[in-house]
């Protein structure tokens, strides 16, 4: 291939558009031929300004909204669908995880009638310490500084009272 | 029927919609900023119409093209019937381009967008569609609706008529500035 010939069939050359024998013949000429070395990134350098220079423009968002909605109004509900669909094995799971949390609480509030109080107020917390009947308690240990002693017994003579 | 809607619509949004940037900056090369939306509009609008006959599989930005051309044809006919007319004389395979060494500088959007709007507009059509949107020329022949072998001539003078162009800008530089800025 001379100069002539690979200068004709530079443009097919460039868009790949060379029978594998002619591209071949091609590049064998391109590796002897400094000047069509030229022309090809001089094509070359062409095809990446077009590409810069058109990609410049970007459509206007209201155009791509004009756009979307010619397609949505033929389909209605288009996002309502679309949120189903897309994440239907963890809408699935969060459903579940719901249901689930909810038949819990309700099995709680529909505790025996005796438990409720017990599970609302916590047993291991003291009940406030009342004024025990006077005569049960001994005064004198209560001299001799036996606080702990005095309140022990008293609480579980208020366990035995109930 | 609804879903069978459905599906299609999904589909449209997601072999047609992604293209939807490209179809538009092609279109301002071919038109200014209003047109070119109405350009888009309808070609996505008789995408949509006929998107049963888009094969899927096959290339979806060239069947939009296509439309955008049909569209474009049916908007700017008189412009077409200009054009076919001086092709006639152009059919041959021009060897040499006009350059000899670098006849472009790196930064040059301004005058290429410039030469590119003096470019005749089949001319346009193919060497945008085969620089940029990196068509095959079979898919190139769809689009334009025209042989092979006037798409190999139109993208070949295309080219060098661009060159040229685009060295005229570059001698007439400050005439250029001028013109930009009003
Ligand atoms: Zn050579």
């Amino acid at each position: 291939m001379d100069c002539k010939e690979f200068r004709e069939s530079l443009d097919f050359y460039a868009d790949g558009e060379l029978a594998p024998e002619a591209e071949a013949a091609a590049r064998l000429h391109l590796n002897e031929c400094a000047a069509c070395r030229r022309a090809e990134a001089e094509l070359l350098r062409l095809r990446r300004a077009l590409k810069r220079t058109v990609a410049q423009h970007q459509p206007p968002p209201e155009l791509v909204r004009r756009v979307e909605a010619l397609i949505g109004a033929h389909r209605p509900h288009r996002l309502w669908q679309r949120r189903i669909s897309l994440p239907a094995p963890v809408f699935a799971l969060l459903l579940v995880a719901t249901l689930l949390v909810g038949l819990g609480v309700a099995s709680l509030r529909r505790a025996p009638p005796g438990k409720q109080s017990a599970s609302v107020q916590p047993e291991q917390k003291p009940p406030a310490p009342a004024p025990a009947p006077q005569g049960n308690l001994d005064l004198a240990r209560f001299d001799h500084g036996e606080r702990a002693t005095i309140y022990k017994v008293r609480r579980t003579q208020a366990g035995d009272a109930q | 029927m609804w879903l069978s809607r459905r599906r299609r619509a999904r589909q449209f949004e997601e072999t047609a919609l992604p293209h939807l940037a490209d179809v538009y900056r092609f279109a301002r090369q071919l038109a200014d900023e209003e047109q070119a939306q109405d350009l888009v509009q309808d070609t996505y609008l008789r995408a949509w119409k006929y998107f049963d006959s888009f094969q899927a599989g096959t290339n979806c930005r060239a069947w939009l093209f296509r439309i955008l051309h049909n569209v474009w044809t049916d908007r700017f006919r008189q412009s077409r019937l200009e054009l076919s007319l001086n092709e006639q004389s152009e059919t041959a395979i021009e060897p040499y381009y006009d350059w000899e060494d670098e006849f472009m500088r790196e930064e040059l959007s301004a005058e290429l967008e410039q030469a590119l709007a003096q470019l005749p507009e089949a001319y346009r059509w193919a060497v945008l569609l085969a620089d940029v949107e990196e068509l095959s020329y079979q898919e190139i022949a769809q689009v334009m609706d025209c042989p092979i072998g006037t798409v190999m001539s139109r993208i070949n003078r295309g080219r060098r008529t661009l060159a040229r162009l685009l060295r005229a800008t570059e001698q007439s530089e400050p005439q250029a500035e001028h013109k930009r800025s009003s």
